[in-house]
């Protein structure tokens, strides 16, 4: 199987475990990840409050790269992803706007391809079978808190992926693995993740609230499938604690470390060692390291 | 808020919201005040105004107000509202509509950190191609006179790799221009 790989901003910085780990365990897994040649920001949360046209331009264009190559993208951060698919489908309903579109990004973008999300990847197109039949360590005594955050399910009408209040998908991912989904009500809440310069206060409240809640549900680490959730919810994690006098020291995974760690890679491999909630002794205690 | 006459709002206001609907496809009218869009927003508690509260006064003309709203700029467009809503409203692209359409009429900006934080991000994507990081948090310490903002965490980003003080510039930088020109040229042609 091939397909687009779009791994924006955050997977070459703030989240290059990330991307370590979806090479990883692609290439495990026999997918071809074409990584779009000179890709450009989706322009996140700043273009789409800014301008009506600037995002799907923005997007238009590297989906169009993609379509010329015959291929679906797969986007793994969730910001990127609901972009994608508020671009194509701004293309495929406004004849004018595609018009606009092509004129500026010097392409015929015809709007045939679309944007899968990495649960939605490994789940639906690649399937569980072939996940399980890679597994050489199962990832049990583990209890994971599923946490889809907010642009992966929602809003439902554009990402018509899993249900956008209590999903499933990553949790089955999560037990064909062999570690144990918890259940716990705040899946799709989201931790704020936009407002993390501008309004730090905002952010701390929230992942309070995410945290208790896992905690209160018997969870032991969290995993997500964005690299804005994964780095929001570890990198203020002490601020929080400060803030709100608890202690959580709770890991965040990404799913592909998951994936990762149960085809029998290493954490450092897979860039856990790069993770702001010390981890170490987690993953000994859990005989996973 | 000072005292308004309620059906001279309405009239005065008429062609500006008819431009608010036309621009963000949201009809304010299917709203019927249910109040489930503010029962689960994970920011109202910060704001002077709920989603449901923004699209009352847009429904009764008061749209000076809903421009100068906290909300239109603390929304962060998680979609709870609108996965919930029993209208199918779509409300933070009418709150991506009214942050433009306030811009562009000249209005105050109640949340200037959120709006110079977007402003600087985009500079550094419409110079470099991608998200420049280390170029955003100067511009927007500077320009935000939080000379602080971020520090706290940058060294720890610095020390695993994982910012770069450098801009990572792409080949198809000229593309990415001619997005942000024709943006510009749509607006001017308004
Ligand atoms: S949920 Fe929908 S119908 Fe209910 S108050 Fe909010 S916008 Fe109106
Ligand atoms: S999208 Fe905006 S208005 Fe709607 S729930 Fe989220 S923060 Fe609140």
């Amino acid at each position: 199987m091939k397909i687009a790989y779009y791994p924006g901003c955050s997977l070459e910085s703030t989240g290059k475990e990330y991307h370590f780990s979806n090479k990883l365990i692609a290439k495990k897994l026999g997918i071809e990840l074409w990584e779009i040649p000179n890709w450009n920001c989706c322009g996140a949360s700043p273009a789409h409050q800014s301008d009506l046209f600037l995002p799907i331009g923005l997007n238009a264009r590297n989906l169009a790269i993609a379509e010329e190559e015959g291929l679906d993208v797969l986007a793994p951060c969730a910001a990127c992803y609901n972009r994608m698919l508020a671009a194509v489908e701004a293309v495929n309903n406004d004849e004018d706007m595609r018009k606009k579109v092509n004129e500026s990004i010097g392409r015929d973008y015809k709007g045939t391809n679309t944007a899968v999300n990495m649960v939605q990847f490994l789940h639906d197109m690649v399937g569980i079978d072939k996940i399980s039949a890679q597994i050489q360590k199962k990832l049990s005594g583990l209890k994971v808190a599923c946490y889809y955050g907010c642009l992966l399910v929602k809003p439902p009408a554009l990402t018509k992926y899993d249900n956008p209040e209590n999903p499933q998908s990553l949790d089955r991912i999560v037990e064909a693995l062999g570690a144990e989904p918890i259940v716990w009500p705040y899946k799709t809440e989201c931790c704020g993740g936009g407002l993390a310069i501008s309004k730090t206060e905002v952010i701390l409240k929230l992942s309070n609230d995410i945290f208790s809640m896992a905690v209160a549900s018997g969870a032991d680490c969290l995993v997500t499938a964005c690299p804005m959730c994964q780095l929001n919810l570890e990198l203020r994690q002490a601020a929080t604690e400060k803030e709100y006098k608890v202690k959580y020291n709770m890991p965040v995974f990404e799913i592909s470390e998951l994936v990762g760690l149960s085809f029998g890679f290493s954490p450092k491999e897979l860039g856990i060692n790069k993770h702001f909630v010390k981890n170490d002794a987690f993953l000994k205690e859990k005989k996973l390291a | 808020m000072e005292q308004v006459v309620m059906n001279t709002a309405l009239k005065e206001s008429e062609s500006l919201l008819s431009e608010i609907e036309h621009k963000s496809h949201v009809d304010v009218k299917k709203c019927y005040q249910c109040g489930t869009c503010a029962a689960g927003c994970p920011v109202s508690y910060v704001s002077d105004f709920t989603p449901r509260q923004v699209v009352k006064m847009l429904q009764t003309g008061l749209i000076d107000e809903v421009f100068k709203s906290h909300m239109i700029w603390l929304c962060i467009g998680c979609g709870n509202c609108v996965a919930r809503c029993p209208r199918n409203l779509n409300i933070p692209h009418l709150h991506d509509t009214l942050r433009i359409l306030s811009k562009e009429k000249g209005y105050p900006c109640a949340e200037k950190d959120v709006d110079i934080f977007n402003d600087s991000f985009l500079k550094t994507v419409q110079y470099t191609g991608r998200l420049y990081e280390a170029g955003l948090t100067m511009l927007y310490n500077t320009r935000s006179g939080h000379f602080m903002a971020g520090m706290d965490v940058a060294p720890g980003m610095f020390m695993l790799g994982k910012i770069s003080p450098f801009p990572h510039l792409i080949k198809g930088r000229k593309e990415v221009a001619n997005i942000f020109k024709k943006m510009r040229e749509m607006k001017g042609a308004k």
